[in-house]
């Protein structure tokens, strides 16, 4: 099993593109843990997929009583979070090397919350179900789970719309898609009913719609010039799924950029953040009633 | 075929279902959009509309409905929509908005400035992708100087339900056959994230966007069987065209996922939504 996201790199540009997604989401979903969770009966929390560390340090910071763990596949990601962490002083976060696609490295029934954001980079359609059951283990009974999907919607750039097409072709030719005609690029639509069928109570989902143009907009533009187009995850993805050839790239990567520069750029995505909560011991030994 | 035989014939069948149909969608776009206007309207400044595309005229009877200082003058292409949209008014006995049949894809038959505001909702399965700069200078010809141009458009987004998908990817194809997309490399409509560029080439200020998820999860909102229903009415009225361009084997076909969507987007833990982007601006002077 791959220990690195189906969109890969590995390098710094990757977590400062990390980064701006991390402030361009939060922007959008306005908490760093929607509202509806209460808040005062959580203290252990898991970022089972930490990136850089923007989250879990915010949420650190944030909540001085809460203890926060970071998780990441990539061991630079988190050597970057530790040394981020270590330099702002924030001591109540700590980083662990981890894969979701594998057995969580933490005892049962240890976190009040745990959340993802775009486990679908690392997870196929196939293998949520297993990976939720893992999630649930680590989570305590009655604890909560928040799996949070982006989905790229329409773009004004014509060079733009030409990436899509191209990515839903290549997750065909790696079996990672989720439908064959490319409707649904993530698991994210998929997801509360992959919950429900794991035995989590109270699922559901609340959707925050992500802007990515307007002359104004600053941290969407970069966040499509860094994620896109400067391509440390999508573009080298496309390459070595042999779905475009590197000048062809390059033509087209110019084409974004000058796109995503003008004023009137307009572009939307969607981030579906579904919510669930493991069963308490007397839920569930109702439920086996 | 020709583009106006698909219009007319095809891509949208114009009759009293149609009428329901329509309303039942105004209804669940107002609530996705959090109102009737965009937020940043000073609607006390706003005191003639016109509607472009008014259909059986929901949008209009509600504004007016909602705002006694307001008069709404609703058009559409359609006769049978203008009718349904007239006996409506009547019926309610709303004095304050009148509908009459005109092509926007025309020049209109009103004056320079005679609107402070013109709305237009869900028009880009009627508008070919060249028309549309020339159908906004017409609107904003008719709009007062300092007048807001409102318009809103409608993207399909991915569900849980792999038929409903399915039916998604037809209609873009049929969209693409008809020449009514305006991207040329996706499998989009492609209008509404391009309403922020028509407005600031046509020379309007103050233009800015909202973007609206509208959410097909019946567990967030107890309306979405009854939108979702009349959706797919709307997928079935181009089953003649899709069979006539070989996308699917039959009728009957396109009936049993129409049969499927039905029981997959119905369950408590279905998922799915669209995008509505309303663009706004402001005509000079």
């Amino acid at each position: 099993m791959r220990n690195k996201y189906v969109f890969s790199s590995g390098t710094v540009a990757e977590a400062s593109s990390l980064q701006y997604q991390h402030r361009l989401f939060l922007r959008e979903m306005g908490t760093l843990i929607p509202e509806r969770f209460p808040l005062n009966e959580i203290e252990t929390v898991l970022d089972a997929k930490s990136g850089p560390g923007g989250w879990a340090i915010d949420l650190a910071k944030a909540y001085p009583a809460m203890q926060v763990t970071g998780m990441d596949v990539d061991i630079d990601m988190v050597r970057m979070a530790t040394e981020d962490a270590r330099t702002a002083k924030v001591t109540n976060v700590t980083f662990d090397v981890g894969n979701i696609c594998k057995a969580l490295p933490y005892t049962s029934a240890y976190f009040d919350f745990v959340r993802i954001l775009m486990g679908s980079e690392l997870a196929s359609p196939q293998m949520w179900p297993g990976i939720i059951r893992e999630l649930l283990r680590v989570i305590r009974p009655g604890g909560w789970l928040n799996l949070i999907e982006y989905e790229p919607g329409p773009m004004s750039s014509p060079a733009l719309d030409v990436i899509s097409p191209l990515l839903s072709k290549a997750l065909v030719k790696v079996e990672w898609a989720v439908s064959p005609d490319g409707i649904a690029a993530t698991s994210g639509v998929l997801l509360p009913r992959l919950l429900t069928e794991a035995g989590c109570t109270g699922v559901g989902y609340t959707l925050y719609p992500v802007n990515l143009g307007g002359w104004d907009n600053l941290a969407g533009r970069t966040y499509v010039m860094t994620a896109l187009a400067y391509g440390n995850r999508v573009t080298l993805f496309l390459l070595k799924a042999e779905m475009i050839t590197q000048p062809d790239m390059n033509t087209l990567l110019q084409k974004i950029e000058q796109d995503v520069e003008q004023l009137d750029f307009c572009g939307v995505g969607m981030l579906i953040s579904t919510f669930a909560r493991k069963p308490t011991t007397q839920e569930a030994h109702t439920g086996e009633e | 075929m020709s583009e106006q035989e698909i219009v007319e014939g095809y891509w949208l069948a114009t009759n009293a279902a149609e009428s329901k149909r329509l309303l039942v969608q105004h209804r669940y776009f107002t609530q996705a959009l959090g109102g009737l206007l965009p937020r940043s309207i000073p609607v006390r400044q706003v005191h003639k509309i016109l509607d472009v595309g008014c259909g059986p005229g929901g949008w209009a009877l509600d504004l007016t409905r909602k705002y006694s200082h307001i008069s709404v003058t609703g058009i559409d292409n359609s006769c049978i929509a203008i009718t349904d949209a007239t006996r409506v008014a009547q019926m309610n006995g709303v004095h304050s908005v009148t509908f009459e049949q005109m092509d926007a894809t025309k020049p209109l038959r009103f004056a320079n400035g005679s609107f402070d505001l013109v709305h237009m909702r869900s028009a880009s399965p009627f508008i070919q992708p060249a028309m549309w700069p020339q159908v906004i200078t017409e609107l904003v010809r008719v709009l007062r100087p300092g007048g807001w141009l409102v318009l809103v458009d409608y993207e399909q987004g991915p569900t849980s339900s792999a038929a409903f998908n399915r039916i998604s990817m037809l209609s873009m194809q049929a969209v693409r056959a008809a020449k009514l997309s305006l991207a040329p490399h996706s499998l989009t409509i492609g209008a509404a994230v391009r309403l922020y560029s028509f407005l600031l080439n046509a020379y309007l200020f103050d233009v800015s966007y909202t973007i609206h998820g509208v959410d097909f999860g019946s567990g967030n909102n107890v309306d979405a069987p009854m939108f979702i229903d009349e959706l797919l009415a709307g997928a079935a009225n181009i089953k003649p065209f899709l069979t006539r361009l070989g996308l699917i084997e039959s009728e009957q076909d396109f009936d049993a996922l129409i049969e499927k969507v039905r029981e997959e987007l119905t369950q408590p833990d279905a998922c799915g939504y669209a995008y509505l982007i309303a663009a706004t601006g402001r005509k000079d002077g």
